[in-house]
């Protein structure tokens, strides 16, 4: 078949599937169209698919950030300085491989449309690419933060196993800063109209999957509803594949599932609603935690009531790293392209040294950041602009003699309401929200 | 005689839960390699793992999805091993597909899979 033919029939069973298949279908449907593409990709008949490169799960070239499975990439934090993450630098958390235009051709943008629909809403309207972009926008700089990251210092601090917590090595680095340009949900509000008993949002990828989509309560969006919105620019540029093209949520301040990429459809509705990215993923389940309340009359999408375990996360906490590798040595998995070898300490020149790092606490925003040696005294580090308001992260220093040997820093950020980083957080299996005061171990020579 | 057909028959038939008989050179590498790269979250019979529960070949297997050998190797081209993909090489993946389709009876243990024939396996 020419190359044309079949990018046509690859064209028409996607569309076909999407419109009308079964999950298994739109699984199967990454395999197939790769080998459409791949076999496209070759002209003469007859020739062998093992020349044609293979599909990659992420598309965007990953030499600048840590490679820790197949749909993620985290970013390489003891090599941050900028104040905004470059693109080639931001992390990335799928839950499936990238799915594109190639694949879905819906995702292009003279084909995407946005559903917004649900018994809650007056008006409900379809968006295509060019009508989004012509509503008010604004732009906003926010750091985004995979629920996950973090959750190294379960197994590395305390001491818990891979069974006991479980999920990616994301290490420090699932967490960058960009700006975001979006039509806040206030604009799309006022455009649909919400009836008063209106409940959740929820937010979902008909493309990404069979099953990525997130509930926000609808008080919760109100809150944020000028803040948060549908998201067509990051750092200037139209998304990238990777990053949710053509468009995606941002929730500022929230953990980066909350902004659902590859966004197809936002439905309101009068119920609570349950699916697997609030009860079998990115929720706290643990011996601290209540299982949320739910009933018989709420909205379940993909899963029963018996995968209620735990709250959903939701802001993220305030968290502070210095731009050094941490030590693994308990962790289940090292990420391949790590810049340490299993238990190995990085090595820091004798004398006088400025340690440098980063800061957040997006909910109410960093008041101050302390770091102390060997388990001495907090002394203060110094705060360096720019910092534009409670969504930004802020970069900190402070001076050290350092002394041969090996030495153990630690940092810890305390926000606008008071609250600091704790020594510890409590267990929760899913290694959620990790914000213990991080320890790093290095060697002085 | 008729008995021994139908029992060698019988054993053809019934060769779904595990490789059985000669292996060839590519499907015996692929049981090494599944020891030690796939076992630890798949299980050491590829039925239930520390990771992942669902069996990947025989009853209960969802494999059935991907079509063809080609597609299962594509999936574990991109997709695996879990945790770094880039640590296995295409062959060492074709070894490792080869043995999970003799484990699940899709194709005969002394069998070799290749690219170009692996399109016209079904994997049932």
């Amino acid at each position: 078949m020419s190359d044309q033919r079949h990018r046509a029939e690859a064209d028409r069973l996607a569309q076909r599937v999407l419109r009308a298949g079964t999950n298994t279908e739109r699984r199967a449907l990454f395999v197939s169209a790769a080998a459409f593409a791949a076999a496209g990709a070759l002209g003469a008949p007859g020739e062998t698919r093992a020349q044609a490169a293979p599909r990659r799960a992420i598309v965007k070239d990953d030499s600048r950030v840590l490679n820790i499975g197949a749909t993620v990439r985290s970013g390489t934090s003891w090599n941050f300085t900028t104040f905004m993450t470059p693109v080639e630098e931001f992390y990335v958390r799928n839950h499936y491989p990238t799915p594109t235009a190639e694949q879905r051709p819906v995702l292009a943008k003279e084909n995407w449309k946005l559903k917004i629909h649900g018994v809650s809403v007056e008006r409900p309207i379809e968006l295509g690419y060019e009508d989004l972009l012509r509503l008010p926008s604004r732009t906003i700089i926010a750091t985004m933060e995979c629920h996950g990251n973090g959750r190294t210092l379960f197994w590395e601090q305390d001491g818990l196993t891979g069974q006991q917590v479980s999920g990616g090595n994301w290490v420090l680095g699932a967490v960058g800063q960009a700006e975001w340009q979006y039509v806040p949900m206030s604009e799309i509000f006022a455009r649909v109209g919400v009836k008063p008993n209106a409940k959740t949002v929820l937010f979902w990828s008909g493309v990404d999957g069979n099953d990525m989509g997130r509930p926000m309560p609808y008080a919760d969006v109100v809150a944020l509803q000028h803040d948060m919105g549908v998201c067509f620019a990051m750092n200037g540029n139209p998304l990238t594949p990777d990053h949710g093209a053509p468009v995606r949520m941002v929730v500022p301040g929230w953990g980066g599932t909350a902004s659902i990429k590859w966004l197809t459809e936002i439905r309101i509705t009068d119920r609570r609603v349950w699916c697997r990215l609030n009860t079998r993923g990115e929720v706290f389940i643990g011996p601290d935690y209540a299982r949320p309340e739910f009933s018989a009359d709420d909205e379940f999408i993909g899963v029963t009531a018996e995968d209620i375990k735990g709250p959903m996360v939701t802001w993220m906490p305030p968290k502070s790293f210095i731009t050094v590798p941490l030590v693994l040595e308990k962790s289940p998995s090292v990420p391949s392209n790590y810049p340490l070898k299993r238990g190995e300490l990085p090595r820091l020149s004798a004398g006088q040294q400025l340690l440098r790092g980063y800061a957040w606490a997006p909910q109410h925003g960093v008041r101050s950041v302390e770091v102390r040696i060997d388990g001495g005294a907090w002394q203060p580090a110094t705060i360096r602009p720019p910092n534009l308001g409670k969504y930004t992260w802020v970069r900190f220093d402070i001076p050290w003699n350092a002394t041969p040997g090996q030495h153990v820093i630690e940092t810890r950020t305390t926000d606008n309401s008071g609250t600091s980083q704790p020594a510890t957080v409590p267990l929760n299996t899913l290694g959620m929200a990790n914000c213990a005061i991080p320890k790093f171990r290095v060697e002085v020579v | 005689m008729c008995l021994a057909v139908m029992t060698a028959v019988l054993a053809l038939v019934t060769a779904g839960a595990s490789a059985a008989g000669p292996r060839s050179a590519q499907v015996s590498d692929g049981a090494r390699l599944y020891a030690e790269a796939c076992a630890v979250c798949h299980g050491d019979d590829g039925r239930a793992g520390a990771g992942y529960q669902t069996p990947i070949w025989g009853q209960g297997a969802k494999i059935p999805r991907f079509e063809t050998a080609l597609g299962l190797f594509e999936y574990n081209q991109m997709m695996m091993p879990f945790d770094d993909p880039t640590k296995l090489t295409d062959d060492e993946k074709w070894a490792i597909v080869a043995y999970m389709l003799a484990n699940h009876g899709a194709i005969p243990a002394e069998a070799e899979l290749r690219p170009e024939n692996a399109a016209s396996v079904p994997i049932r």
